[in-house]
């Protein structure tokens, strides 16, 4: 506790607090120091001198390059203060600058939530494609699985006979007897109307042929029903849908199994 | 701003080189200095303090923080304040109004140590106390002495340019 001023003056806070390495405690111990012996404002004024000096003896030319900085800065604060409240052209730049400003916040806000809205439909339209390459390699492997029965060690290809009514047609009929399988490839086939389909029959022996699958898609490779006996398969224009007893005149071809 | 900068900004700058050591950093903690004046501008109390003690906190409390950075680590390592302080080819260090042989003529080195560690290198009195390994006590009766013998030379060359002046005077009115 400092109870006089000699106390204050040999204690060396008085340089301290000028340095300001005094504590909240002691630099209120000092203000009121201050307050309570006025003639201690002499001291702090010759001890702040001191310090003062001592710093200009050991000064080092401060860049005026950072003068400019801080100008350009203080001026820059002072242009925004008075575009607040005067009615200069500097204050209607100052106000548009504001608009702008806001009109930028604002933009960048509506992107930001559309954006997460986006994303969300970005999300949803991924799964959705990623759903679909599924399905497609699914597809695609199956495919791939059925033309690796037509290199099966007993599958058997057969060509088939074109009637004279329609002698372009070129189809590829694979049986195998062992996996009871059968494939129809398709190379060229005559067109359908809209409302005809294709159908295979099995002939088998003296028995009405046997009506089988309905067709009218022969883009791709078609696995077709295997009946055990068959001699000979054979494959007619029919009405959409098939029918169970076939359109002779409509014979596109034949396969014969037995030979 | 200019006019504050003129008159006090060498010595900050001083004071700031030789807490942070680096010319770049130094810079910049000049500047925000400047600027944090002048935004607290509005706080200064000049029945406290001088606006050149006020300066010098704001200066210092800048410099430590910079010095905290972990940049000034790694400037550190390429850049130091010698060639900076001891290049005689550095112009404009203005000690016109104030020869520091002169004034520190008669301070012994144990309390200029003193001195140049707390108030030019930013040193806390605890650092000084552990760096010089003098008790702590006698950190603060150094500074106090150095800043006694200041005060003295201060007064001298007062008395010393009154008296030159009055002699000049005299000298006139005699003529």
């Amino acid at each position: 506790m400092l109870n006089n001023i000699q106390d204050i003056r040999e204690s060396g806070l008085l340089e301290l607090y000028v340095l300001g390495e005094l504590t909240p405690g002691d630099i209120s111990q000092v203000e009121a120091a201050l307050e309570l012996y006025p003639e201690l404002k002499t001291d702090l004024n010759e001890i702040e001198k001191a310090f003062h000096s001592y710093a200009e003896a050991h000064a080092i030319q401060a860049p005026y390059n950072v003068l400019n900085k801080v100008l350009a800065q203080t001026k820059s604060d002072i242009t925004t203060d008075n575009s607040t409240s005067s009615s200069s052209p500097s204050s209607g730049i100052g106000t548009l600058a504001k608009v702008a400003l806001l009109v930028a916040f604002s933009t960048i806000l509506f992107q930001f939530f559309s954006n997460r809205n986006l994303s969300g439909k970005y999300a949803e339209d991924l799964k959705i494609t990623q759903d679909n390459c599924d399905d497609e390699k699914q597809n695609l492997e199956s495919k791939l699985a059925l033309y690796r029965e037509l290199d099966k060690i007993n599958n058997r290809s057969i060509s088939v006979s074109a009637t004279e009514k329609y002698p372009e047609t070129k189809i590829i009929f694979n049986t195998n007897e062992v996996s009871k399988r059968n494939f129809l490839q398709f190379k060229f086939l005559p067109p359908l109307e809209s409302n005809q389909s294709y159908q295979l029959w099995s002939l088998k022996g003296n028995n009405p042929p046997i009506p089988l699958n309905v067709f009218e898609d022969i883009s791709e490779l078609l696995e077709v029903d295997f009946v055990e006996g068959t001699n000979a398969y054979a494959i007619t224009i029919e009405p959409k849908g098939g029918q169970d007893t076939p359109t002779l005149e409509n014979l596109i071809g034949v396969f014969s199994i037995t030979g | 701003m200019t006019a504050l900068y003129e008159k006090y900004g060498n010595a900050i700058y001083g004071v700031i080189t030789r807490i942070v050591k680096n010319q770049n950093i130094a810079e910049e903690v000049l500047q925000q200095t400047m600027l944090k004046a002048w935004n607290k501008m509005e706080n200064y109390n000049e029945s406290k303090s001088s606006i050149y003690t006020w300066l010098n906190v704001i200066a210092r409390s800048t410099s430590m923080d910079a010095v905290r950075l972990k940049r000034y680590q790694v400037e550190q390592k390429t850049d130091t304040l010698d060639p900076l302080v001891h290049d005689s080819k550095t112009s404009n260090i203005n000690v016109s109004k104030i020869d520091v042989g002169r004034l520190t003529a008669n301070l012994e080195p144990k309390y200029k140590d003193v001195l140049d560690k707390l108030y030019l290198e930013g040193y806390s009195q605890r650092e000084v106390s552990d760096i010089l390994d003098i008790p702590l006590g006698t950190v603060k009766t150094r500074v106090k002495y150095a800043i006694g013998i200041l005060r003295k030379e201060l007064e001298n060359e007062k008395s010393l340019f009154l008296g030159i002046l009055f002699f000049i005077i005299l000298i006139i009115c005699l003529c």
